[in-house]
């Protein structure tokens, strides 16, 4: 599907393109960020069809407004941006249930080395915590969403994601300590 | 980032069999590295890429619908029937400003000079037959052998833009009617002439005779009638009542001419 | 069944004869109709496109009646016809011309008429041209803009008036491989006065020369009528009815070949030559 021409552009650059109604541009754009976007929205909420759609109201909010990113930052991160906050825009229009956290795992001595580089002690720490706490750390310091936007994508009040962040930020401190 | 993430980490970060952390920083390596977030890309199903691919393509394309046909729609007008009304040569921002200066010239003549409402009744009716005369055939509609060789080619698509020619030009002359002098034999005294018109050009136009010279000379014959019944003393026996109902009559008759008549049509006599 | 007969067919525009007395059976292929301009090519297709009744004679298309309002609709579901000079609303990008096409042809509902519309312009190669304005498509894209609309719906019929005049040599070679690889295999009927066309696209050729047909077979056949025939010398041989320079610069000849002469094998052009130089040959006798 990817056509040459696109292929060497760089993100930005496909952006531009897209802003003055490139198709082929949005195809490589698409082409490259529509799969992590998926697998990254998919463990935030387990509903396929809604992530389906909330990857295609992403696109569709990225082609429309295109000529607005004004080159701050990876690309990538934008489109996270405008995906996490359609996800939040769309649970609150249709409430269900959100998936609070991955299940968890143990995590195998490879992948343990590769969070060493990334995280240092904080993995083991983050480890520790209880789910909805991680959750909650996850919605805004990862995902940088707002307490009021944290609430509405984990389905409980700003009030509780507040007082959880406290409480997973004092519970890290204490681990990191 | 110098290190990128191993393949198997990946495969565990799809299948969501990684613990949270883990998950995490691939999720931030991912969003800065190109070359593993084609590898990521690689974990899920092309079918799935496809299908939202298709979606998406097709809400793009809605979204570029363009502004006449955004606003038929929603004014009610069906999506297809929209589409062939934009596609009507005649329905172009050109022609309609023409008949807007020209019934304004009309309205303008019928207050100064002292002839009444009669200049305005006299052109009004011209206009949808001139219009629709513009909007049909080999010579004005720039797709017409093409639009001929289709299931809606001929009849069908005669009476959609005649149709809508003739609602627009209604539209726009009953505005103009309603700043006519007061005096007037009523507004709508020039709404069934233009029907007889229409019908008779297209009747007249489903033998071989060439739409444009059928609506030139019907016109010209209309503006001749005019001119005769205005040096007569009563012009009411173009626009009075009784008029009006023989009008009414004429046009009836002319429309089930136009039916029986419409095969006519479809078999490619319009040139 | 065939899908395209004509009985006894003719035409005339004014006094001046189109058609005369044209008798033709086409089947399920891809069918070439050769002849020079004027020839009555565009008459028949026409016809074959429902757009022309004929003044007399008898026309089946896909079995039906065209003079047959009710039939006439059958047909037209399942025809695709590219016009000798397709007219586009040059304001309009592709997708909406497409699309305008696809709403005459009776694809009521949006969803699965634009579908249709990709299908056909990604088929034409001119899915990132879809939202252009027509007006600023080059020749070449405009032919298969006009190719992709008569795609719509997957004809069984496809009519092509001249669909590769006015294409450079690759264009010609796009074009031709998307009529000879179309899924659905339509029977294709193609006007042209490229030969080349007709060797490397057509099962069948048809030579059309003023108004009446004068070859039906293969290409292959077409050739063989000028078989011993066609010759090579280095100077022109003023008994040939054809001649001219080939890029070798010898003298290339069609017609009664002299004892003296060495026949080469002869070509679908050599053949053509021979036809409608014979014919006119035959005119200023």
């Amino acid at each position: 599907m990817t056509d040459a021409r696109w292929a060497s552009l760089s993100d930005e650059e496909l952006l531009s393109a897209i802003a003055k109604r490139d198709d082929a541009a949005f195809r490589e754009l698409y082409e490259r960020h529509a799969g992590w976007l998926i697998l990254r929205m998919s463990r935030r909420f387990a509903d396929q069809t809604v992530v389906d759609e909330v990857v295609q109201d992403t696109f569709l909010a990225v082609w429309r407004g295109a000529g607005r990113y004004a080159g701050r930052g990876e690309v990538a991160a934008w489109i996270w941006g405008i995906g996490i906050r359609r996800l939040v825009d769309r649970l609150r229009r249709s409430p269900r249930i959100p998936r609070l956290a991955p299940v968890g795992v143990e995590p195998s001595a490879e992948d343990r080395v590769l969070v060493g580089i990334e995280h240092g002690d904080l993995a083991g720490a983050l480890e520790r915590l209880s789910p909805e706490l991680r959750a909650v750390i996850q919605a805004t310091v990862l995902d940088g969403l707002t307490t009021g936007e944290a609430g509405r994508l984990l389905g409980v009040p700003q009030g509780t994601v507040k007082t959880r962040l406290m409480r997973a930020r004092r519970e890290l401190r204490e681990a990191l300590a | 980032m110098t290190t990128h993430l191993p393949a198997a980490t990946i495969e565990k970060y799809a299948a969501d069999a990684l613990p949270y952390a883990d998950a995490s920083s691939v999720e931030a390596h991912v969003l800065a590295c190109p070359a593993c977030r084609r590898l990521v890309a690689g974990q899920v199903d092309q079918a799935r890429l496809r299908a939202i691919w298709g979606e998406l393509t097709d809400r793009v394309d809605e979204d570029r619908v363009r502004v006449p046909e955004r606003w038929l729609r929603r004014l009610g007008t069906p999506a297809p029937v929209a589409k062939i009304l934009v596609c009507t040569p005649s329905l172009r921002g050109s022609w309609l400003l023409g008949v807007v200066i020209t019934l304004a010239l009309a309205v303008l003549a019928s207050r100064t000079t002292g002839g009444g409402d009669l200049p305005f009744l006299a052109v009004a009716p011209v206009l949808p037959v001139v219009g629709i005369a513009v909007s049909f055939g080999r010579a004005m509609d720039a797709a017409w052998e093409v639009g001929e060789a289709t299931v809606t080619g001929g009849f069908p698509l005669l009476l959609i833009r005649a149709g809508a020619v003739l609602a627009a030009c209604v539209s726009v002359t009953a505005v103009a009617a309603v700043v006519l002098p007061a005096d007037g034999r009523g507004a709508l005294a020039w709404l069934l002439p233009s029907l007889l018109l229409v019908v008779v050009t297209l009747v007249i136009s489903t033998t071989r005779a060439a739409m444009p010279y059928v609506a030139a000379t019907i016109s010209a014959i209309w503006l001749c009638v005019v001119a005769i019944a205005a040096a007569s003393p009563r012009t009411d026996a173009l626009f009075g009542s009784g008029a009006q109902a023989i009008t009414a009559a004429l046009t009836l008759a002319a429309a089930g001419v136009l039916l029986s008549r419409r095969h006519a049509i479809e078999s490619g006599t319009l040139r | 069944m065939s899908s395209l007969s004509l009985e006894n067919v003719g035409k005339k525009f004014g006094s001046t004869p189109a058609l005369a007395g044209v008798r033709l059976e086409v089947e399920p292929s891809v069918t070439g109709l050769l002849g020079p301009n004027g020839a009555g090519k565009t008459t028949l297709l026409r016809m074959a496109a429902t757009v022309l009744a004929p003044d007399s004679g008898r026309i089946r298309i896909l079995g039906r009646d065209p003079a047959h309002p009710h039939e006439r609709v059958e047909i037209r579901r399942r025809l695709g016809y590219v016009p000798q000079e397709p007219g586009f609303y040059r304001n309009f990008t592709a997708f909406d011309f497409v699309d305008y096409v696809a709403v005459l042809k009776d694809i009521a509902e949006r969803r699965r008429r634009h579908d249709e519309v990709r299908k056909v312009l990604d088929y034409v190669g001119l899915r990132d041209h879809a939202h252009q304005r027509i007006k600023a498509l080059s020749g070449g894209m405009r032919q298969r803009l006009a190719l992709a609309q008569a795609l719509l719906g997957d004809p069984e019929l496809l009519i092509l008036d001249e669909a590769t005049a006015g294409l450079d040599p690759e264009q010609r070679l796009r074009f031709r491989e998307m009529i000879s690889v179309l899924p659905q295999r339509p029977t294709v009927l193609i006007s042209t006065h490229q030969t080349d066309d007709v060797s490397a696209l057509c099962q069948r050729v048809v030579v059309l020369i003023a108004g009446t047909i004068r070859f039906d077979g293969t290409p292959a056949e077409l050739a063989a009528t000028a078989s011993d025939r066609v010759w090579v010398d280095a100077d022109r041989d003023e008994r040939a009815a054809v001649s001219w320079r080939t890029s070798a610069g010898q003298f290339r000849h069609i017609g009664e070949r002299p004892a003296d002469a060495q026949s080469v094998t002869p070509t679908v052009d050599d053949a053509y030559l021979l036809l409608s130089g014979a014919d006119i040959s035959a005119r200023s006798s």
